[in-house]
């Protein structure tokens, strides 16, 4: 977190229930911290833990209330979940190693914002649209009336190799197109893997998965964009769903990408 | 502004655990999320879908056997 001055309102309870959060000042950054119980934290207690989805659903919304409490007042810096010390000396330690590194991103995301995007197909709609302007289609649909029905199998078959085709086209169409002028209203762009139905439980099949840092001006000027895109796309069949704002856990990546840093 | 963004808020699980789990500053800490640890999650999560939706059928059938049992009763 930025800046030494003015402490945030920090929540009572960090994820072990039982300690609160407190800052943590080094030079000119605090880190917010939580003691937690080694009982429920250590590695092997952890593994078991975190199968349980209930157990780990409390604990990481507290994770992420603490950085969006944080981030009212302060930019922040989100760590990965269950980053854990021995000691505060040790925190201390980490601090002094990255301090520069954690100065510098801080530059960078001041007065920024993540938001999510993520857009959706609804497949009826898609493919019936697809059939109604396809030129391709309509010839064959034509030729298919002509045809013996046996014939007409194979006519219709193609059909929806075609239909098929085109949905997909359309599909990778919307997704580039959306993700680019969306980006392009953003200071920072990345696209995250789709989260399979398996995962959502939900209906439409997910086609764009993106997150964008939106400087807090040029917000308004990102949503104009993203009602734009529904006006063109929605008739389709496609939809969007906007999320945030987020603390930029996306936008924090040290420059060596994925590596972690420290020792 | 704060109005767009609450109609638009929908913190659901899976959106946190994609970057609480995924993103943020990877630090060595004396305890640290292995990659290993982060795909189990995401197994029990599937399971735990996958398990919402059979019982979501399951229950929408007897549902359906009822109505239909009624309605022969109804006869």
């Amino acid at each position: 977190m930025g800046g030494n001055g003015d402490q945030p309102r920090l929540p009572k309870e960090g994820i072990d229930p039982d300690h609160p959060v407190y800052a943590l000042p080094h030079q000119e950054i605090t880190a917010l911290v939580s003691k937690v119980s080694l009982r429920e934290f250590g590695q092997e207690a952890l593994k078991a833990n975190l199968e349980d989805i209930t157990w780990l659903e409390a604990r990481v919304r507290t994770h992420h209330g603490v950085l969006e409490t944080a981030s009212i007042s302060h930019t922040v810096i989100p760590m990965r979940f269950c980053t854990i010390y021995q000691s505060e000396e040790r925190v201390h330690e980490m601090l002094a190693e990255c301090c520069d590194g954690f100065v510098s991103t801080l530059e960078r995301l001041r007065g920024q914002q993540e938001w999510g995007i993520k857009v959706y197909y609804d497949s009826n709609t898609l493919t019936r649209k697809v059939e109604q302007v396809s030129d391709r289609v309509q010839a064959l649909a034509a030729e298919m009336e002509l045809k013996s029905s046996g014939v007409a199998y194979f006519v219709r078959k193609k059909q929806e190799g075609i239909v098929a085709e085109e949905v997909e086209r359309l599909c990778a169409e919307c997704a580039q197109r959306s993700h680019d002028r969306l980006a392009s209203c953003a200071q920072d762009a990345v696209i995250n893997p789709l989260q399979g139905k398996e995962l959502t439980g939900a209906q439409d099949e997910m086609i764009l998965n993106g997150a964008y840092l939106v400087d807090e001006e040029q917000l308004t000027a990102f949503q104009d964009e993203l009602e734009s895109l529904r006006e063109e796309y929605g008739g389709l069949g496609f939809s969007y769903a906007m999320t945030g704002p987020w603390p930029p856990y996306n936008f924090v990546r040290t420059e060596d990408g994925d590596e972690p840093v420290g020792d | 502004m704060s109005q767009w963004a609450i109609r638009e808020k929908e913190v659901t699980l899976l959106d946190l655990l994609d970057r609480i789990l995924n993103k943020g500053v990877i630090l060595y800490g004396d305890v640290t999320l292995s990659v290993a640890d982060v795909d189990l999650v995401y197994l029990s999560l599937k399971v735990l879908v996958t398990s919402i939706e059979t019982a979501e059928r399951m229950r929408r059938t007897a549902a359906d056997r009822y109505a239909s049992a009624y309605a022969e009763c109804e006869r």
